[in-house]
């Protein structure tokens, strides 16, 4: 009996135990057996009993990784679907065995899990990325890294090259980016320095602890724009010792430049950089809207342009000299390279030990858009030449040695070293410093732009053209510098692109063009020798001749005169009644005034000055030089038909004959000497033989004569407009040859109650025509104000 | 008695004798009457200056066009006041000393008349001139300028020639401004003004050299020297540079 229950037991263990070692049929959860770890249902199973030490990690599923604890996941146990198929809490605490972050795992969960661990959002992984030691580095391409330390909150990516670029955060510390970090800040960023300094940066790079721009790179650090273009370019913030290779240090002290024999910086300067002085004012306003002088910001001037570009060895150090007041010192040492600046309209460069330039252009046509770029002022100096060049805010240069000028093209404009000088730069500038005077962009009037539009020269006030340049604003300041009280006589300025100038009473009308040293120079519209200076005075020789008008009319009381008053009363009827336009009637009483002032005067015994004096001059020629001028004219004549002949004939398709001294007694007869010398320039001109010699054989016996050029004898319907302003323009010595013109307008000038400034110039010149006081001319003959023109001037 | 007789006629003998050397001494040291003789002194004066004013005329107005009275082919053609181009593209024409001053000599002969002829209006002298002719001699120090111009004076029925005249004025500084400009010319590389080239001349010499575009491929420049002064006015040595080559 015992025998068989013996037989019995072993039987059922024979029969249970295969049973119990058969594998767990699918459809049934078996439980985790630790000795029989393979008979776990590792599809459908309970994860929470598995004794993770002993599971056969290759029968989890993909689809039941995320159910492992996140502790007890072997990643090195994994095959790639279950390591695709990781959580990012099991990622967090595998990182760093991942071989390849973008595509080993899921990546979006493993730069969640990155974010979670460091506090770093990784937008991308790019192709490759593992992290080592707590440095996240992509193991492709340029293979950059970013330590994470010291980064929480950073938002980086790594791009198709391998590149690691930060985006997103808005401030980063210097002391957060440490040897082993290489990536680029690509967005506008305040990078925070180590001495608390802040710098606003884009696109710059870091490596093995250094700034830099990558190559193929534009950064913004700042107001600078760095292009490294041929390699790559460090950059230097405040450094304690000299560095080396291709660079750029920027300091509080300013910049310094240095490349190395193959190497290339380029630096663009940016509206709004302080070293360079890329600022404007921007006032406030009272409550009346009036500027308030002292009470600015200063905004970036769009209109600054400049770029350095150093190469081949050569350095440059930007010093600036801000506390003295004055614009930035650029100090160049030659390196066997080049330095080129493109400063505004001009270009400068430095190689071979020669200092070059490139004059700006002159503008285009007679009106229309304009290159409106300023310059930078600053003074430049070299190891290689012993020149200094100075440039101005307003496309000027001038070339000094041992202090003394040797060379520019400013034509007698101010070229300063002084920052104040070259920050007047707009029309508010002006408007705060010459409160009496109102500055606008525009004409005169309306139909002034009219015909320009219909000779086809351009809109002199094009849209576009919202703000002087600063050449106009300095030339401007410049001539009014010292004309104390001058709102007697210009109350309003208008500023146009024109290649012009005008005064009448009380408005002064200035063209870009007509500022432009380059754009005046040459211009077969203007006359040779015209500079901007001596143009705003020719004006206001224009100007004071309307205010002079304008007494007499007073004085006579022109608007009292019966003859004036009934022809004034009929053209208002006309206006009324419609035959006439508002522009045709004022016109047509501009004319009337004229008329009639002219009538008066005579009748008074006062003629108009300027016919007095041009007549005068006329008669001397003719008279006291007839045998002189009347052999000149033969040949004239000669030359003339000789023209004819050619099929040239006389300029401006006159006759012949009208060209001829048809009658000595015309009162147009000083007409004829301005006319002879047109002609002979347009015989000069077409190359007719004998006509050049000619030419200057007459335009300097009429100098001699009368110390005018022949144009000046230009008669404008009856009137001799310009011997008034150019004889103003004349030198001492050619003045002397009028002394009755000298005498006029010295009367003219004082007639309108001048103040100091302009009493005391017109006495100096007057006095200095007439040879001094006590000179031999007045100490024989009246001397003094007020003794030819009398009718409005009063002699103190 | 005929010792009395005797001496009377001793007397009347010494007398005659004394008489005759009397008037022998007389005649002798009177002074002769001068024949009419003109003086073309003040004439040749006038004339010499009249040379050297037109000659230091010739120097500044010349120079304003580039050291031509006559322009040159190669000129500017349309400004107010033309200048001669000293370079048209890798075209190196800067004028030579030669005619530098044959230029002169054209100018004094042109311009002279105007000055020489104004003598006889203030004087009873009756001049006539023909035409001048003149050479002008250029070098570092001076200009030499001889003109042969024949001026027949004619006064109280006398006439009187004088042709030749010989004047002479410094061109140190004509030269420097012509020696900076040379300098400019050829140093110039495209469109780049080589400024620290022409700086030591300008410098050493008082020169200022206005530099400006006056279109896409001309430069002009001015080189003035205010301290060379002409009635008032500064020395000025104009010319143009084209950097790109036309015909």
């Amino acid at each position: 009996m015992k025998k068989n229950k013996l037989n019995l037991f072993i039987l059922v263990i024979l029969l249970v135990l295969p049973i119990s070692f058969a594998a767990c049929p699918e459809d049934i959860d078996c439980p985790w057996n630790k000795d029989a770890p393979e008979q776990f249902n590792y599809q459908t199973g309970d994860y929470s009993s598995i004794d993770w030490g002993n599971a056969i990690w290759s029968k989890i599923p993909p689809s039941r990784i995320p159910d492992v604890p996140a502790d007890k996941l072997n990643y090195n146990q994994l095959n790639v679907d279950q390591r695709l198929a990781t959580t990012t809490e099991q990622i967090v605490l595998n990182l760093e065995k991942i071989n390849n972050l973008a595509i080993d795992v899921n990546e979006e969960r493993a730069r969640e899990a990155i974010e979670k661990v460091t506090q770093i959002k990784v937008k991308s992984l790019g192709q490759s990325a593992k992290i080592v030691h707590g440095i996240l580095r992509a193991t492709f391409g340029e293979e950059e890294s970013l330590v994470f330390a010291g980064k929480e909150g950073w938002e980086v990516e790594i791009d198709e090259n391998g590149e690691i670029n930060h985006l997103g955060l808005k401030e980063i510390q210097e002391s957060s980016i440490s040897f082993e970090d290489s990536f680029t800040i690509q967005e506008e960023t305040a990078y925070i320095g180590k001495d608390g300094s802040v710098l606003s940066v884009k696109s710059l790079s870091f490596r093995n602890g250094q700034s830099y721009v990558k190559l193929g790179n534009t950064a913004r650090i700042d107001f600078y724009e760095i292009l490294a273009e041929t390699n790559p370019i460090d950059i230097h913030f405040n450094p304690l010792i000299k560095p080396e290779g291709n660079y750029i240090a920027i300091s509080d002290a300013g910049l310094d430049i240095r490349t190395t024999k193959d190497g290339t910086v380029k630096i663009d300067p940016l509206p709004g950089n302080l070293l360079f002085n890329m600022v404007k004012r921007q006032y406030e306003k009272d409550e009346d809207g009036k500027l308030i002088k002292d009470k600015f910001t200063w905004v970036p001037d769009e209109r600054d342009t400049l770029s350095i570009t150093v190469l081949g060895g050569d350095n440059l150090e930007v010093i600036s000299r801000a506390e003295a007041e004055k614009t930035p010192l650029l100090r160049h040492q030659n390196g066997g390279g080049k330095t080129s600046l493109e400063n505004g309209r001009m270009g400068i460069n430095v190689q071979e030990g020669k200092l070059t330039m490139i004059p700006s252009k002159p503008f285009e046509g007679k009106a229309g858009p304009i290159d409106q770029r300023n310059s930078v002022a600053m003074e430049l100096i070299s190891n290689n030449f012993a020149d200094l060049l100075r440039t101005s805010s307003s496309n000027r240069y001038l070339l000094l040695r041992n202090d003394k000028p040797i060379g520019g093209n400013s034509l007698g404009l101010e070229v300063s070293d002084f920052i104040e000088s070259n920050m007047m730069k707009t029309m508010d500038d002006l408007r705060v410093k010459h409160p009496q005077i109102d500055f606008s962009i525009g004409m005169a009037t309306p139909e002034s732009i009219e015909e320009y539009l219909k000779k086809g020269y351009g809109n002199p006030t094009p849209p576009e053209y919202q703000e002087i340049t600063a050449n106009l604003a300095q030339t401007t300041d410049q001539w009014l510098k010292g004309k104390t009280s001058l709102n007697k006589y210009i109350s309003q300025v208008y500023f146009g692109t024109q290649l012009n100038a005008g005064g009448t009473l009380l408005t002064l009308s200035v063209g870009e063009r007509m500022m432009d040293g380059s754009t005046i120079s040459f211009n077969p519209a203007i006359r040779t020798g015209t500079t901007p200076l001596g143009t705003l005075d020719h004006e206001f020789k224009h100007i004071l001749k309307g205010y002079i008008i304008s007494k007499e009319a007073s004085e006579v009381h022109l608007k009292d005169s019966p003859e004036y008053l009934v022809e004034e009363g009929l053209l208002l009827e006309r206006f009324e009644s419609e035959e006439i336009t508002e522009k045709e009637l004022n016109s047509q009483i501009m004319e009337l005034g004229d008329k009639h002032l002219k009538a008066i005067l005579k009748s008074r015994g006062i003629e108009m000055k300027e016919n007095t004096i041009a007549v005068n001059l006329a008669d001397e020629i003719y008279v006291s030089s007839s045998e002189d001028f009347e052999i000149m004219v033969e040949e004239v004549e000669e030359l003339a038909r000789k023209a004819q002949d050619l099929g040239k004939g006389v300029a401006n398709g006159e006759h012949l004959k009208s060209l001829m001294l048809e009658s000595k007694d015309s009162p147009l007869r000083a007409d004829y000497i301005q006319k002879i010398g047109a002609n002979l320039d347009y015989w000069t001109e077409e190359k007719i033989e004998g006509a050049e010699d000619l030419r200057n054989r007459y335009t300097h016996f009429i100098r001699e004569e009368t110390g005018f050029y022949p144009y000046a004898f230009r008669a404008y319907g009856g009137n001799y407009e310009e011997i008034f302003s150019v004889y103003s323009e004349l030198p001492i010595p050619e003045a002397k040859k009028c002394l009755s013109c000298a005498q006029l307008e010295y009367d003219l000038v004082i007639s309108t109650d001048p103040p100091d400034w302009l009493w005391q110039q017109a006495e100096e010149r007057y006095y200095q025509i007439m040879g001094g006081k006590d000179g031999s001319y007045c100490s024989k003959n009246p001397c003094g104000p007020c003794l030819k023109y009398k009718l409005t001037c009063k002699a103190e | 008695m005929a010792k009395t007789g005797q001496i009377t006629i001793f007397i009347i003998f010494g007398i005659f004798l004394f008489l005759i050397l009397a008037a022998f001494f007389f005649f002798s040291f009177k002074e002769k009457p001068e024949p009419n003789v003109l003086n073309t002194g003040p004439i040749q004066e006038y004339i010499q200056s009249c040379l050297k004013k037109t000659l230091e005329d010739a120097v500044f107005e010349n120079s304003r066009r580039g050291g031509y009275f006559i322009l040159s082919e190669k000129s500017t053609l349309e400004s107010t006041e033309n200048v001669p181009y000293y370079l048209n593209g890798k075209e190196n024409i800067f004028p030579t000393d030669e005619i530098l001053a044959q230029q002169l000599s054209k100018y004094v002969d042109s311009l002279v008349g105007l000055c020489v002829t104004d003598f006889s209006k203030d004087s009873d002298y009756n001049i006539n001139f023909s035409k001048p002719s003149s050479q002008v001699i250029l070098t570092t120090q001076k200009i030499i300028l001889n003109t042969n111009l024949l001026a027949t004076i004619t006064k109280n029925n006398q006439v009187k020639e004088i042709s030749s005249f010989v004047t002479e004025i410094s061109s140190k500084k004509m030269y420097s401004a012509f020696q900076t400009a040379k300098q400019i010319v050829q140093s110039q590389k495209d469109e780049e003004v080589c400024l620290s080239c022409f700086s030591e001349l300008a410098s050493q010499n008082g020169l200022f050299v206005n530099l400006l575009s006056v279109s896409n491929d001309t430069y002009l420049f001015d080189i003035e020297q205010s301290e060379y002064l002409h009635e008032g006015e500064k020395y000025h040595l104009r010319f143009a540079v084209r950097y790109n080559e036309k015909e």
